[in-house]
């Protein structure tokens, strides 16, 4: 062990899944007292490699150095004892344990009998929940504490592990400002303590303000290492996407026509309250919030997937009662979900019936399938959307994400919806193929489909929509039409720092 | 030619036990390569068979019936005791199959409402079965009263092959034919695949698996109504193991218990493999426990290799 | 609201029920009910469905089942008392030893085969019980050693000793899940599997431990009748599956894992053996009881159904950010 050798050294890291290369040749570093930011987007490879580095995957070539010495890391228990944390994120806790038990799981404190000391872990909780500027009560079972308090729960579980490296995988998504403020001051703490720092964030503002070094990744491979100060946000971007700016796909603007969709006062007990939204022929609508928001419930409640109280939608100006997705297929509603391996496609069926599933009724022969007909129709689909697969008959399972993404587009474009809502429609996709899922939302909205687009990602909410619905707290808190659009604004919505009173829902465009 | 036959292996591998165990009886006993043995087989499994049929289809869509036992011994009580009340042969008939729908509306009931574990709700309505056996037949056996009933049992078809053989292999081509090209069918597979996408294609997944439940119990009642009319009589715990046997053959045959695989010609392999094992064991006499011992071997073996290969497929 | 909904689902209401029916049956049959004689014999039947309903209750923590409880009851009864003629307490040493094997081919069955504990103890009950059956040639062994019959038959002072057996049992199995790291893990895992392992957990030992406890309490249950009985029959522990696994989600335990009480699955084991023995006294018909015990199961498992979707919601609704 030489004194120049680094706190953390990932060498030549490759990570290979069937079908995929998820990482390829990466090298990492990280020094003491370092707070590093790892950005990239989704998809780029930042949390396969974060899922090696705490034992969860194995690198398929690649070796890891801590302080120099070399280190397999077969288990998150060994992650562990070699003092690497990860904050996991919050579904990652225990619904029935307590707060105090979720941070102290496995290395709960013992009396001399050898028997948990419920008093002291409770105390010990307490200690550390107040480093993180909360308060709850150490003994309440964690469901019972709101999804805040939660990831500041998987946070305190890990800075209580006494660890060499700890890291952050976009710990502020659900957290407010003032929260978040909280963390920053942890974060410095720990940076004092000599501790490394792994930090990944979305939101550039953060990591200007509390990393002091860089890393990108782009589908796979580091493509920069910088020390803060030597980069700005165009910088961050380019290395990101691989190209300017400019470059990225740009909508061809469209015309927007009459309303299409209608949703009035629509409420779903403590989910949804009194939403109010209009959805124009040939528009995209973008709907923005922080996770947790009710976006997807919203789209689940206009799909047919979750009953509301009050509240009423309109399709075509006339009132539709939707109470399970086949009326919506027939009412010319499509969503496209954001889980797109659960709930989007059947992995383990072909690629054909992912696509056929839901207008089977169309190649009926005397009753029975037609399976010709059946596979020429999957066949035209396979083709109009450039879905590489071998055969119709492959398994969806093998396909890559760009192509999995576009088996679901297919299977909704298969019944001619006017209304399309799609949920994160790149999300683990590729760079190069989510350009090409822009283009085609785009081509859809051209020849004047309805889109209503809910996505995390700012850059594509901001290049994709003609107006942005903003989401906070069940509630949509504010349109946001072109001519406004930046990410300052949507995001001090989303965060609830800025609630306007509601304007009235007019087009300009 | 050569290449037909090496696909159809691959398909149902199973075969080749079925094949294996038939040249090992022939070469063991000498009477068990004739056709009369033969016939015999089939018969014997053809309740069983039926029974199975039913449960393929819970299986495809990932659900289970652990009542179709106690099912088989309702319906039999039913239409034995509507003949001793003297009901006619086509009333009492239909009485035994509703029984056996009524219970299957029971646990597609409570199974689609409350979503509670299929196997623990229906290990309950076997248990709720059972009494209102006991209840009706005081324990004693009670004996069919309509001789043109007892065909369907014993009857054969011009001489050579039983009637409800015949029935077991009639319904477990037909709903082949339903699950592998109807829309109803391949729903069915979705829906064993993943509900929760099945959903979200549109497809009414609740009123699907109610159905089914409804055909189980259906199918069971059928076994009951085959298994009085070969013995002629009937008790409360007739088809006792059953729901077991059911099983075992449905995965024997190659139809997965995690859901979305499978298929009723699998299982009519399935039904064959174990009524030749059962068939060699009684011929070389070997008694009715080690057959249990065997059985839950075979079992265990047949799951785990389903379980292995699941998650295999699944990583891959 | 919802914390309050949370906590009361959490706190099983089963004393309730128990007092209820204690109070029921004490007010319409309180001559019969309330008389020592019978007290003592409720105490005596329930000790033999507690250390079952505390198996259950084990393996539902971490998220299981084990259906092979029943056959293996049988099996370890036989034991007991086929082997006694060797040596009493090696017979039972053997026995208990049987419970423990089977647990763990269970537990090794649905880590490492990947099969649902369904399925598996399903497949372990048919072989238990092919086993039994072999063993005992489908007769029933009497006992040889009279003093045993101390353990399940006897008592101390007015207590049964196979109740102060099993409440002893019950009293370490509390402290082990409540008190010691392995308990905590297995609930750890029942909750959230995912999270136990990267917590650093290892999931799959401790489910093989939490099956092999299993195994163990569904032998000692068959020792102890065995004991009771002084011989042991084949029809031994046919019904008591169904029984103990109402009495255990009664208890607090749940099919969606990570939850059970000791104390709860006791109070429900006790609740039912009063619902049996009142039924007894009022001259319910045994086919009529039987039909009975599965509508309880059916109510039992239906509601735990319906519960644990009311959770799953109001977790939801909490991720909502709504701080009440």
């Amino acid at each position: 062990m030489s004194e120049s050798s680094p706190l953390l050294w990932m060498k030549g890291i490759t990570k290979v899944f069937p079908g995929v290369r998820a990482l390829y040749q990466v090298d990492f570093q990280l020094e003491e007292g370092e707070v590093r930011a790892l950005v990239g987007e989704n998809g780029a490879g930042k949390s396969t490699l974060i899922k090696i580095l705490s034992g969860v995957y194995q690198p398929t070539e690649g070796e890891i150095f801590l302080n120099g010495k070399k280190t397999v890391i077969d288990h998150p228990s060994d992650a562990r004892k070699m003092g690497i944390a990860p904050v996991h994120q919050e579904v990652n806790l225990e619904p029935y344990l307590s707060v105090a038990e979720n941070i102290f799981l496995d290395r709960q404190p013992t009396n001399r009998f050898g028997l948990i000391d419920y008093k002291k872990m409770e105390v010990d909780a307490s200690f550390w929940l107040d480093q993180m500027g909360i308060s709850i009560n150490p003994g309440m079972p964690l469901g019972m504490v709101s999804i805040a308090e939660k990831q500041m729960v998987a946070i305190a579980q890990a800075v209580s592990l006494d660890a060499k490296i700890i890291v952050f995988d976009e710990p502020t998504s659900s957290l407010t400002q003032k929260e978040a403020e909280n963390l920053f001051t942890v974060i410095r703490k720990l940076r004092e303590k000599k501790i490394g720092i792994i930090y990944i964030s979305h939101r550039l503002e953060e990591i200007f303000r509390i990393c002091t070094t860089l890393t990108v990744m782009r589908d796979g491979q580091v493509t920069g290492n910088e020390k803060i100060e030597n980069v700005t946000t165009e910088d961050i971007i380019r290395m990101m996407v691989g190209r300017e700016l400019k470059d990225m796909f740009h909508r061809k603007r469209c015309y927007v026509g009459d309303p299409v969709l209608e949703i009035k006062g629509l409420s779903v007990k403590g989910i949804l309250n009194d939403i109010d939204l209009v959805l124009h022929k040939g528009e995209i609508l973008g709907l923005s919030g922080l996770v947790g928001s009710g976006r997807t419930e919203l789209a689940r409640a206009i799909f047919g997937d979750l009953p509301y109280q009050k509240g009423e939608i309109l399709l075509n100006g006339e009132k539709i009662n939707v109470h399970h997705p086949s009326e919506s297929i027939q009412n010319g509603i499509a969503l496209i979900p954001e889980d797109r391996k659960e709930i989007g496609l059947v992995l383990k069926q072909s690629v054909m019936k992912n696509i056929s599933v839901t207008v089977l009724k169309k190649f009926l022969k005397f009753g029975f399938v037609d399976e010709k007909k059946e596979r020429k129709f999957a066949s035209e689909y396979i083709r109009q959307l450039a879905i590489k697969t071998p055969s119709p008959d492959q398994e969806a399972q093998f396909l890559s994400g760009g192509n999995q993404q576009r088996i679901v587009i297919a299977k909704w474009l298969a019944t001619n919806p006017k209304v399309l809502i799609i949920d994160e429609p790149t999300r683990g996709i590729d760079v190069g193929a989510k350009s090409e899922i822009h283009e085609l939302l785009d081509q859809l909205a051209c020849k004047g489909m309805a889109i209503l687009m809910i996505s995390s990602e700012l850059p594509e909410i901001l290049t994709m929509s003609d107006r942005v619905a903003v989401m906070y707290q069940g509630r949509i808190c504010e349109i946001v039409y072109r001519k406004d659009f930046s990410e300052e604004v949507i995001v001090s919505f989303a965060t609830g720092q800025k609630i306007r009173p509601l304007q009235k829902d007019v087009v300009v465009c | 030619m050569l290449q037909t036959v090496g696909k159809f292996i691959i398909n149902y591998p199973s075969i080749i036990i079925l094949v294996f165990l038939i040249s090992l009886g022939a070469f063991i006993s000498p009477v068990f390569f004739t056709s009369r043995n033969f016939v015999n087989i089939l018969w014997s499994v053809s309740v069983l068979g039926i029974i199975a049929v039913g449960q393929t289809v819970l299986l495809i869509t990932g659900n289970f019936d652990m009542s179709v036992a106690y099912i088989v011994g309702l319906s039999g009580i039913t239409t034995v005791m509507l003949q001793i009340n003297g009901a006619n042969l086509i009333t009492s008939v239909a009485g035994g199959l509703a029984a056996g729908v009524i219970i299957g509306f029971l646990n597609g009931l409570i199974i689609i409402r409350t979503n509670a574990n299929a196997f623990l709700v229906t290990l309950g309505t076997s248990a709720l079965v059972y009494s209102i056996n006991l209840i009706l037949t005081q324990s004693k056996t009670w004996y069919a009263q309509i001789d043109a009933f007892l065909i369907l049992g014993r009857g054969k078809f011009y001489g050579t092959i039983h009637y409800s053989v015949i029935i077991f292999l009639t319904m477990a081509i037909f709903v082949q034919i339903i699950l592998r090209r109807t829309i109803f069918g391949r729903s069915l597979y979705i829906i064993g695949h993943n509900p929760k996408a099945a959903k979200y294609s549109g497809i009414q997944v609740n009123r699907l698996k109610f159905g089914v439940y409804l055909f189980c119990g259906f199918c069971a009642g059928l076994a009951g109504l085959v298994m009085t009319a070969r013995t002629g009589s009937t008790v409360a715990n007739a088809g006792v193991g059953l729901e077991f046997d059911s099983l075992i053959v449905s995965v024997l045959g190659g139809t997965s218990l995690f859901g979305g695989k499978g298929g009723t010609i699998r299982t009519i392999i399935g039904i064959l493999i174990l009524g030749v094992i059962s068939n060699l064991l009684i011929l070389l006499n070997i008694q009715y426990e080690a057959q249990q011992i065997a059985k839950g071997v075979v079992f265990l073996t047949v799951v785990c290799a389903d379980g292995i290969l699941e998650k295999k497929r699944r990583s891959s | 609201m919802i914390r309050k909904i949370f906590h009361f689902i959490l706190q099983q209401n089963i004393i309730i029920l128990f007092l209820s029916l204690f109070i029921v049956f004490g007010i319409f049959k309180g001559d019969l009910f309330l008389n020592g004689i019978n007290l003592h014999n409720i105490a005596r039947q329930i000790s033999f469905d507690i250390p079952l309903a505390l198996a259950l209750t084990t393996v539902l923590i971490v998220g299981g089942i084990d259906l092979s409880i029943g056959s293996v009851l049988s099996m370890s009864a036989a034991l007991t008392m086929g082997i006694q003629p060797t040596g009493t307490y090696f017979a039972v040493l053997i026995a208990l030893l049987f419970g423990i094997l089977i647990g763990f081919l269970n537990g090794i069955l649905i880590t490492k085969g990947k099969v649902v504990p369904f399925i598996t103890t399903l497949g372990t009950m048919t072989l238990v019980k092919g086993i039994m059956l072999t063993y005992t040639k489908q007769l029933s062994i009497a006992g040889k050693d009279e003093s045993f019959t101390f353990w399940g038959d006897g008592s101390i002072g007015v207590v049964p000793t196979p109740i102060i057996v099993v409440l002893i049992v019950a009293l370490i199995l509390y402290i082990v899940l409540k008190y010691t790291k392995f308990g905590r893990n297995l609930y750890a895992i029942g909750g959230n599997p995912e999270s136990a392992y990267i917590a650093g957990i290892d999931v799959e030992k401790n489910k093989v431990f939490a099956f092999m406890i299993s195994g163990f309490l569904a032998a000692l249950s068959g020792v102890l009748l065995a004991s009771r009985l002084n011989s042991s029959t084949t029809q031994l522990g046919l019904d008591s599956t169904n029984w103990a696994i109402a009495a255990a989600i009664m208890g607090g335990a749940s099919m969606a894992g990570g939850r059970g009480k000791v104390f709860g699955t006791v109070i429900g084991v006790a609740s039912l053996g009063i619902l049996i023995n009142g039924m007894n006294l009022i001259g319910v018909f045994t086919y009529y009881q039987i039909g009975i015990r599965a509508l309880i199961l059916i109510i039992v498992v239906a509601v735990d159904a319906v519960t644990a979707t009311r959770i799953r919601e109001n977790l939801q609704l909490q991720a909502y950010g709504k701080r009440d």
